[in-house]
């Protein structure tokens, strides 16, 4: 049984401008920077590149805590639709893009338009929207982009690497997904 | 064309028809007098009458045997010269065999289905075939000639040989239904699947498609007609499983002509369309999963679909193995239809493969297309086969459910 009770995500008084300390939180009480995403991008590549990408995907956790917490109550027992509608509101708030979610038979692909190029894999946004999804299902989640679709497949952690794999010999998402069958013991 | 010619398409059609006892299927013009004499004294071709229902038809009709009494046109029936009349001046406007469909094994059919592009009777080069792996199939087809048979190829098409060879002995009369059920012989396509395993020469043919024609008043012939003519509307059941495509090259499996220029389907030709290809390449590869079956039936039920999109509905349709197939121990069966589909649905001048797209706000449209194909998709459900729908169910599928089925995924075998 899913909830679909609830209301819509408010966007308003999300950030407090403290112009007298200097700060702007959040709502949920996390101080934030407004960065240019030229700022942003270098250090993401960066970390791209050493393949640590821990501190973005922790970033994600947070969008995702907040998402949640608009949420109320058990987000997985929730409709899809409506923990989208507040995933993609909290990324939206945050300047991340406008979040999306398919199905392509059993898979789940997250798809983010308008995001800030930040490295050329699209590793940063995976990464972040593996932290976003984690903290909103509650498990370890891999997202992996593929191609230049600005999709990302939602996968567990042991195989993202593969899917990695196919994603950068060009295979489409379409294949991956076919590629892909449902393991009932997992 | 050939009297020998027209035999064998009859032949043919009455081998695809499966029903000996019924009414033999002839060939005929039509409209074809008048065209005909006209065109016998002028220096070029001109263009045949369009029978008044169907403006893109070619100039042919697939009808049951003539009774007594009753005649076409002028009021006699069009005799082998009309038809040699016709063919000389217009041979793009008749149909003809390949030599697989009347020398070969006719169900040798599997392969790829011609490009929309149909090769002009000048090329001097045959028809290039296209990957098995991405099967495609011609557009703009007539609807009457959907009713003959997929493996019909226009009678200028080099690749098919003025005088076909002779045509095999009719194969032994089966009980459709019931052998439909057969197992099917794995598809040769994927490295993971088993070797081929080609016919025996002395192995019983398998059984043919049976081609049912329905609701005579659906076309209307030119003149008023007083013979009934079959309609486009068919059923394609599941054909058997096929040896290699290198084998029969030349036997693709759906090439019409036209008469004009084919142009880009609606989305309810396309939804015919892939649905013919459906049936018309029933032995899909799922990878380890083994081969499945597929068949989409009635096709009348797809195309009556108000509103729909191809798209969604190529989401929608999902083939799972047959309890023949071997899907991988310990897995349930393979519902990925995308990447098989993904072809088709894109040669047809359809969208490109769309997943069922989860917005924050389902729209009012969404929800009745959704309506509209769940409420279709048991229409399209065979009895040898599973097709069914991965779309949620009206019942609310919970985003819990949703990210645990993803992250159960896991590389096949």
């Amino acid at each position: 049984m899913t909830q679909s009770s609830g209301s819509t995500f408010d966007p308003a008084g999300y950030f407090a401008f403290d112009l007298a300390r200097g700060s702007v939180h959040t709502r949920h009480g996390d101080r934030v920077l407004m960065l240019s995403s030229d700022v942003i991008s270098p250090l993401v590549a960066t970390a791209a590149r050493h393949g640590d990408l821990t501190a973005v995907r922790g970033l994600g956790k947070r969008m995702g805590e907040h998402a949640a917490r608009s949420l109320g109550g058990d987000v997985g027992a929730q409709e899809p639709e409506r923990v989208l509608e507040h995933a993609a509101a909290t990324l939206a708030l945050l300047g991340w893009g406008v979040l999306g979610m398919e199905r392509w038979g059993a898979a789940l692909v997250l798809v983010l338009e308008g995001s800030p190029q930040l490295d050329a894999d699209c590793l940063g946004l995976a990464a972040l929207l593996g932290g976003l999804l984690t903290s909103l299902g509650g498990r370890d989640v891999a997202c992996v982009p593929v191609g230049h679709t600005a999709r990302f497949v939602v996968v567990h952690p042991q195989v993202a690497e593969t899917v990695w794999s196919w994603a950068k010999d060009g295979v489409s998402l379409a294949e991956i997904v076919g590629r892909l069958a449902e393991d009932e013991a997992a | 064309m050939s009297q020998a010619r027209i035999s064998k398409l009859e032949a043919l059609l009455a081998r695809v028809s499966g029903r000996r006892d019924e009414p033999r299927l002839h060939v005929v013009a039509a409209p074809a007098e008048e065209p005909v004499a006209a065109a016998a004294h002028a220096p070029e071709p001109v263009e045949l009458a369009e029978p008044v229902a169907m403006a893109a038809e070619p100039a042919i009709i697939v009808m049951p045997d003539v009774p007594a009494g009753v005649s076409v046109g002028d009021g006699a029936p069009p005799t082998p010269s009309v038809i040699d009349a016709l063919a000389a001046i217009r041979p793009e406007a008749l149909i003809s065999l390949p030599p697989a469909a009347l020398g070969a094994d006719a169900r040798s059919a599997r392969g790829p289905i011609a490009r929309p592009s149909m090769p002009a009777p000048s090329e001097p080069e045959a028809p290039e075939l296209d990957e098995p792996e991405e099967p495609t199939v011609a557009v703009a087809v007539p609807n009457l000639l959907r009713a003959v048979h997929p493996e019909l190829t226009p009678a200028g098409d080099p690749a098919v040989p003025e005088e076909a060879p002779p045509a095999p002995a009719a194969p032994p009369a089966v009980e459709a239904p019931a052998a439909l059920a057969a197992e099917p012989e794995p598809a040769p396509t994927e490295p993971t699947l088993p070797e081929p395993t080609l016919p025996e020469p002395s192995e019983p043919a398998a059984p043919e498609p049976v081609l049912e024609l329905v609701q005579p008043a659906a076309v209307s012939t030119p003149e008023p007609p007083r013979v009934s003519v079959p309609p486009p509307r068919m059923s394609l059941p599941v054909r058997p499983s096929l040896p290699s495509p290198e084998l029969v090259p030349e036997a693709l499996p759906f090439t019409l002509l036209t008469e004009r220029p084919p142009a880009l389907p609606s989305e309810q030709e396309s939804l015919e369309l892939a649905a013919i290809a459906l049936s018309t390449a029933p032995v899909i590869d799922l990878g380890g999963a083994g081969p499945v079956r597929v068949e989409v039936q009635p096709l009348s039920d797809l195309i009556e679909m108000p509103e729909v999109d191809v798209a969604r509905v190529s989401a929608a349709v999902t083939v799972v193995p047959t309890a023949s197939s071997t899907p991988p121990s310990g897995r349930g069966p393979a519902p990925i239809i995308p990447p098989v589909l993904a072809p088709a649905i894109t040669a047809l001048g359809g969208s490109e493969l769309e997943p069922d797209v989860l917005a924050p706000s389902e729209s009012a449209a969404e929800e009745l297309v959704g309506d509209a194909i769940r409420a279709q998709l048991p229409s399209i459900t065979g009895s040898a086969v599973t097709v069914s729908s991965p779309l949620p169910s009206r019942a609310p599928q919970s985003f819990g459910r949703l990210l645990s089925r993803s992250l159960a995924l896991r590389p096949r075998s």
